[in-house]
């Protein structure tokens, strides 16, 4: 008779327990708590900046793990705007519903005039466990280096032939201006991020374990 | 407080090394306690006279899921420095069921065969032996299985993250249904009377 | 060994609170749940190393464990094991179970029961490192985690378990 007393009550803590926890909701955030303290290693090396010469890279590998999240005025974002990029305004970004619309298993490039919006945005998401980028040199940047180049000469920094760079960068806007998907599909421009696909990401796991 | 220890620096190897094998102690005490060193009893789940493999399992499942997911919650716990079994869904569905069937064929699993040793079964020395012995033949056959092995990488997911819901939901339905399922089992239990006890 | 009847099991509750626990603590100090077949594993290709070292690092699988020098017994799951080992040892000697025996059911022979027992060992040796872990490595540990694959795992081993009861039942009825 006592067991079954002892019993009872165990599973009504039990129980209990498991209704807090529902109560708690969901850890997504939590979970992906990180020590911010190498934020300011990743900042001094530059490893939180991503050139557009990279980006244009994703956009055209479709890789599908990262997601461009504009930080400009909607007003702005309908003017011009990176190929399959998603608006959301910075000042709507710190509310709980700006967050949620960031996925947290994506890579984060984060888009603005020049830089120093998509700077500050980067700290916070960093601190709340994002891999997040900052698109060096804003819209502005990706508008001269990408759409826009006078001359390959113009973008020697990137440490590629010049020859390479130009047809490099022609293939770059064959793939965005040309006629591709991404520019036919409304639902893109309209700010819907892809479909959250989970994959992993190669991250850095201090255990191995396995049974 | 930071949890896990481990991950703060806090103790050296060998300290770390000395707590694991006092938790292994914990865990081959409770298992034997249990009665899993025992192959009748352990297989009698299967023929549904004595329901101790899922009463203690998922007993076991239930409590530390709770009290790992409510550190998670409290931010005591962090994910980042925690194994996660990765999901690799095919190989995982398949390796299952082998050995599902391994444990019915063999009376024991791995760890419950070491339990039963150590409590002079000789069949689960004989039980050991065969580990061992697939172990090796896995091994060698690896190369080959390797890209079967690999296969539905979905990485590090959670089963609420693929439903949708939070992991307290999950946890609330798991504890509901071990209410259910502990009741159902005892009644059969009681009807028969076929729990297994040590002679 | 001591002459007086061995004392019953606990109730299945306490033994899943207590190994709930435990398995909790092995989260929370040691960053990991609670798994046995690696040991094995990692014990066996110790040994293997030893006699056959070329043959070993052939093999990128096995070889992996011994990369820039490693010893693979230098590992979390070997000490966890060796305190099974131990912790079953304990409970077994004070609760008067210690007794050489051989597990099985009435009708059948102690030397098919060593057969099966091999056999079905093999298989899950070979299942456990195909899936990433055994009973406790995934059923259990993964299955606090919430993690989807070790679910995945969990429900096809029960399967696993009904589908062969019918076969075996001559083992162990």
């Amino acid at each position: 008779m006592d067991t079954k007393i002892i019993n009872r009550i165990s599973a009504a803590v039990l129980l209990v327990a498991a209704i807090i926890l529902v109560l708690m909701g969901n850890p997504s955030r939590v979970i992906l708590l990180k020590a911010s303290d190498d934020l300011g290693a990743i900042a001094m090396y530059g490893e939180d900046m991503i050139d557009p010469l990279v980006l244009i890279d994703w956009i055209i590998g479709e890789t599908g793990d990262f997601i461009v999240v504009d930080l400009r005025n909607p007003s702005d974002y309908t003017d011009f705007s990176i190929n399959g990029s998603v608006n959301i305004p910075f000042a709507s970004l710190f509310t709980s519903e700006g967050f949620d619309q960031v996925p947290t298993h994506l890579k984060t490039v984060l888009v603005c005039e020049d830089g120093t919006r998509s700077g500050q945005a980067w700290s916070v998401l960093r601190i709340q466990g994002y891999e997040a980028y900052i698109l060096k040199g804003g819209i502005k940047g990706w508008w001269r280096k990408i759409m826009t180049p006078l001359s390959a000469k113009e973008l020697l920094l990137a440490d590629l032939d010049p020859a390479e760079l130009s047809a490099k960068l022609k293939a770059a806007r064959e793939h965005l201006v040309g006629g591709g998907a991404i520019m036919d599909t409304p639902s893109e421009k309209n700010g819907t991020p892809p479909p959250p696909q989970i994959k992993s990401k190669p991250k850095k796991k201090k255990k191995s374990g396995g049974c | 407080m930071n949890f896990p220890i481990e991950s703060t620096g806090a103790f050296s190897f060998s300290t770390g090394m000395l707590m694991t094998f006092l938790i292994g102690v914990g865990f081959g005490f409770f298992l034997e306690k249990g009665g899993f060193s025992s192959a009748r009893k352990l297989t009698a789940q299967f023929y549904l006279r004595d329901f101790a493999v899922l009463k203690v399992m998922f007993t076991a499942v239930v409590v530390a899921g709770i009290g790992f997911w409510g550190l998670v919650h409290l931010g005591m716990l962090d994910l980042e420095f925690t194994f996660i079994n990765l999901t690799y869904i095919w190989p995982q569905i398949v390796g299952g069921l082998i050995l599902g069937i391994g444990f019915i064929v063999g009376g024991y699993c791995p760890g419950t065969a070491c339990v039963a040793a150590t409590t002079g079964k000789l069949d689960a020395l004989w039980c050991i032996a065969g580990i061992f012995f697939g172990i090796f033949v896995f091994s060698e056959l690896q190369p080959a299985l390797k890209a079967f092995q690999n296969s539905g990488e979905m990485g590090e997911v959670f089963v609420w993250q693929w439903l949708g819901v939070s992991p307290g939901i999950v946890l609330l339905g798991a504890v509901l249904m071990a209410i259910g399922a502990f009741s159902l089992g005892t009644i059969v239990e009681n009807k028969k009377g076929s729990v297994v006890q040590p002679d | 060994m001591s002459n007086e009847k061995p004392k019953p099991y606990w109730s299945p509750y306490m033994a899943g609170l207590g190994l709930g626990l435990v398995l909790l603590l092995a989260f929370v100090i040691m960053g990991q749940g609670l798994g046995s077949s690696g040991a094995f594993a990692r014990l066996e290709y110790t040994l293997l190393h030893t006699v056959v070292p070329e043959h070993i690092e052939s093999n990128p699988y096995m070889a992996h464990y011994f990369e820039d020098g490693a010893n693979p017994l230098s590992n979390y799951l070997v000490f966890l094991v060796v305190g099974v080992l131990a912790g079953g040892f304990i409970s077994g000697i004070t609760a008067n179970r210690f007794k050489k025996s051989v597990d099985k059911g009435p009708r059948i022979s102690v030397k098919a029961r060593f057969f099966l027992a091999f056999f079905g060992g093999s298989l899950m040796g070979f299942g456990a490192r195909l899936a990433r872990g055994c009973t406790s490595g995934q059923a259990l540990s993964g299955g606090a985690t919430l993690a989807l694959g070790s679910w995945a795992f969990m429900m096809m081993f029960f399967a696993g378990g009904f589908l062969g009861a019918y076969f075996l039942r001559r083992q162990w009825l």
